[in-house]
């Protein structure tokens, strides 16, 4: 036989060996691997004089007066987990303050453009751009962030991070959901607070609640960088609802931000 | 003459089955599982392939071999949408395909019609998915896609036997009967037609929703007419479906329609008041909860009937009540969810609940309930877990099969705590158990979806795996990354079938254990190619 016909006849072999070859899956670690459920925030960093509160309201007055904080890049999601399943909403884009913001969103699994300039309000779903015709909420991108304030005195500073090479200052609140409803001033929440007197079930929930919110405000520009929340409510038939709300701005004053001339999409309006 | 002509045609369908046996199921499935290293070993073996044959024949083989698998890989590529665009596609393939083969290949026309006939042949006379399974399993059946609305990933599945008959149905949630796809998608193009799409666009729509009750009838899975069902049945079979929040909380289950909370336009400006999100989310998770309340009446969670033991299992307003062995019993709970029941070291059967954390409640003999063992979520991530109880080491004590990540093997010891027999590899986020069952005759498997070991993505298949303190032993695999994973006789042979499908196709599968060595055989098959070749080599020298 010759020297080549053997040598292929061994790989063949080796291959045959491979192929017949059974396999057992070792056992990792036999212990727990910590999870970081209910974990004690690490020593944050000395030399901030001042409080979780304190750093929040700089940064809402900068976003709202530094003219190099009024046009940024942001992306967000909230993951809804329950059971086995995952259900997403996601939104990415640009904002242009007192001008108009651009979303690529999707909600559950479903993706679709909005476009917001000045008075214009376009919706573009299965490659057609068409007229949204609801009456919009108001242009105002960091609404709702001063309703932390009240709970701000509270929250632990973490140790810094970074959030794409910033330097960030980290702050977290943990609280229940009854405590949330019930401090806050928030108007978003005054239905539910009128419904509760009828319903101890929800009162229930409430209890059995954790909210827990992390801000990331930047040490030398001092604007909010990344915030996220979790919400953790029991859910019926379901153990609980672990729900993800996260945040980024990013690239502020980035001189590539442009949102489109409204005549780019009317061009294609379907109605 | 005309035997040794036959003989040509037949010996070139000879190697095209071989051909197509040896990449089909020694080929791929070394390079689903070994990766790189398969093409470490494939490359010498190829270049021991090409100089095995004679330089005078070469060019025949290569192109043959070239030609037949590409002719069979087009071929399961044709677009299916229509008939005519199948045939059409089919007949271009071919052609192109047997006349590249011919002019290249200096072939005869026989050796071109045995590679075509081969080809098509494995086309048209099996379903391709057995490909993946064929050294234990065939493909039984494959239903059309039962969902045609716009978002859903998947519906649960579940088995039950409705009729009482002996052989389980399928069950599952889909629309395609009630939303059937339109024939061909019309370009608006007066005023009226593109106010009409504008109108639809705008706004989320809701989606018809309805049980799917599938029987096995003449080797096919046909869907029962639910209004020929009682009321009580489908009532019972809707408490049989696994718990389960497609689209939540953007979408709510409702009187046979998915319904959505939110609009596009409303959404995306409120989640752009960017500081309101969690308000927001919030507020939609209180809403659909509250609703969801009023429509069980307070009630968390209600089980007619759970494992050997439990019967009328009610949580409502902090309480957890029922029967155990037809004593009455009840006791205080943060629990949502019943989970499943559990065989324990002091014989008792043990109830599994799930709130913030995992309880196994034991009923004490006057009827109130203590917590025997815990599970937290320090120790493990349990939102997103799913709990398999299973015997596996036939001391009639159930382990627990914790699906996560990571997963483990848990023993309840006699002292309230949990033994970890096993737990998947520090890393591995891929690895899940799905089952626990005996596929066709045989003893309990552990089924699992795994990726090989040497895979960098999350791609993983289902395999079968026996437990032993040295680790889980593989027995198959089915290189499908199937989810929704149903075990249960539904053919009513007494043997059990793997039901299942894939993500986002909404079409079901059914697996069939076989006894035949597939594997080996291949492997026999393709050593008589290579020996065949040395021999055949050896003459020409």
């Amino acid at each position: 036989m010759r020297k080549q016909t053997k040598i292929f006849a061994l790989l063949a072999s080796v291959c045959v060996a491979a192929l017949l070859g059974g396999c057992t899956y070792e056992s990792g670690p036999k212990a727990f691997a910590s999870t970081n459920f209910d974990t004690t925030p690490a020593t944050p960093p000395e030399g901030l004089n001042e409080s979780g509160a304190e750093w929040l309201k700089v940064a809402l007055e900068k976003a709202k007066t530094d003219p190099e904080a009024q046009k940024y890049w942001y992306k967000g999601y909230v993951k809804n987990n329950i059971l086995a399943r995952q259900v997403n909403s996601m939104f990415n884009g640009a904002v242009i303050n007192d001008k108009g913001y651009n979303v690529d969103a999707r909600i559950a699994a479903q993706p679709y453009q909005y476009y917001r300039i000045d008075d214009k309000h376009y919706i573009r779903a299965k490659e057609y751009w068409v007229t949204a015709r609801d009456e919009p909420l108001a242009f105002d991108v960091l609404a709702g962030f001063e309703d932390w304030l009240p709970f701000m005195d509270k929250a632990v500073q973490l140790p810094d991070d970074k959030v794409y090479g910033t330097e960030t200052a980290t702050f977290q609140l943990k609280m229940t959901g009854a405590e949330w409803l019930a401090k806050s001033q928030s108007p978003l929440f005054e239905p539910l607070k009128q419904q509760l007197g009828d319903r101890p079930d929800l009162n229930y929930i409430l209890n059995e609640s954790t909210i827990k919110t992390t801000f990331w405000i930047g040490k030398e520009d001092r604007l909010i960088h990344q915030y996220e929340t979790w919400i953790i409510l029991p859910l019926p038939e379901a153990g609980t609802m672990d729900q993800q709300v996260f945040f980024q701005l990013y690239k502020y004053n980035d001189p590539g931000i442009h949102i489109k001339d409204p005549s780019e999409v009317e061009r294609y309006l379907l109605y | 003459m005309r035997s040794r002509s036959i003989l040509s045609t037949l010996g070139w369908a000879v190697y095209a089955i071989a051909l197509f046996l040896i990449y089909q199921l020694l080929v791929k499935p070394a390079f689903l599982d070994l990766s790189w290293i398969a093409l470490l070993i494939f490359i010498p073996v190829l270049a021991g392939f090409y100089f095995l044959i004679h330089p005078s024949e070469r060019r025949q083989v290569l192109v043959f071999t070239i030609g037949f698998l590409l002719l069979d890989r087009a071929l399961t590529r044709v677009d299916v949408k229509t008939t005519a665009a199948l045939l059409i596609g089919g007949a271009i393939a071919v052609i192109v395909i047997a006349l590249l083969v011919k002019w290249y290949g200096r072939l005869d026309w026989k050796a071109v019609g045995a590679l075509v006939v081969i080809a098509l042949l494995a086309n048209v006379t099996f379903n391709r998915y057995t490909l993946t399974a064929l050294s234990h399993f065939t493909v039984q059946e494959e239903t059309a896609r039962l969902y045609n609305g716009d978002w859903v990933d998947y519906f649960p599945i579940t088995l039950y036997d409705v009729d009482g008959d002996g052989k389980q149905e399928v069950i599952t949630y889909g629309n395609a009967m009630e939303l059937p796809l339109p024939e061909t998608v019309e370009k608006p193009e007066t005023e009226e037609e593109k106010k009409a799409l504008a109108e639809k666009l705008l706004h989320l729509q809701s989606e018809p929703l309805s049980l799917y009750v599938m029987r096995w009838e003449n080797g096919k899975l046909v869907r029962m007419n639910n209004k020929e069902l009682p009321a009580e049945t489908l009532d019972r079979i809707k408490h049989q479906m696994p718990t389960d929040f497609p689209g939540f909380p953007y979408y709510t289950m409702k009187d046979d329609q998915l319904v959505p909370n939110v609009q596009r336009q409303n959404f995306a400006e409120g989640m752009m008041q960017i500081g309101t999100t969690p308000y927001r989310a919030f507020m939609l998770d209180m809403e659909n909860i509250a609703n969801k309340l009023e429509e069980n009446k307070g009630s968390m969670d209600l089980r007619h009937e759970l494992g050997r033991h439990y019967k009328d299992l009610h949580i409502i307003n902090g309480v957890l009540s029922g029967t155990y062995d037809g004593k009455p019993f009840s006791g205080k709970t943060d629990a949502t969810k019943l989970l499943t029941t559990m065989m324990l070291p002091d014989g008792r059967e043990g109830l599994m609940i799930m709130g913030q954390h995992i309880s196994v409640m034991v009923v004490e003999a006057d009827g109130s309930l203590k917590e025997a063992y815990t599970l937290t979520r320090k120790e493990a991530e349990l939102a997103t877990a799913e709990f398999i109880p299973a015997d596996i080491d036939n001391d009639q004590v159930d382990e627990l099969l914790l699906a996560g990540k990571p997963s483990y093997i848990l023993k309840p010891t006699p002292e309230g705590t949990w033994d970890i027999l096993w737990s998947s590899a520090e890393g591995d986020t891929s690895f899940r158990f799905s089952n626990f069952a005996a596929v066709g005759s045989g003893e309990p498997e552990i089924i699992a979806k795994a990726k090989s070991w040497v895979s960098t993505t999350d791609s993983r298949y289902l395999r079968g795996f026996s437990y032993s303190p040295e680790g889980l032993t593989e027995n198959w695999r089915i290189y499908l990354p199937l989810i929704n994973v149903q075990i249960g006789d539904i053919d009513g042979d007494g043997q059990n079938e793997i039901i299942g499908n894939m993500y986002n196709t909404h079409r079901i599968l059914v697996f069939k254990r076989h006894n035949i060595p597939v594997l080996p055989l291949t492997i026999a098959v393709f050593v008589g190619l290579v020996a065949y070749g040395v021999v055949r080599r050896g003459r020409h020298a």
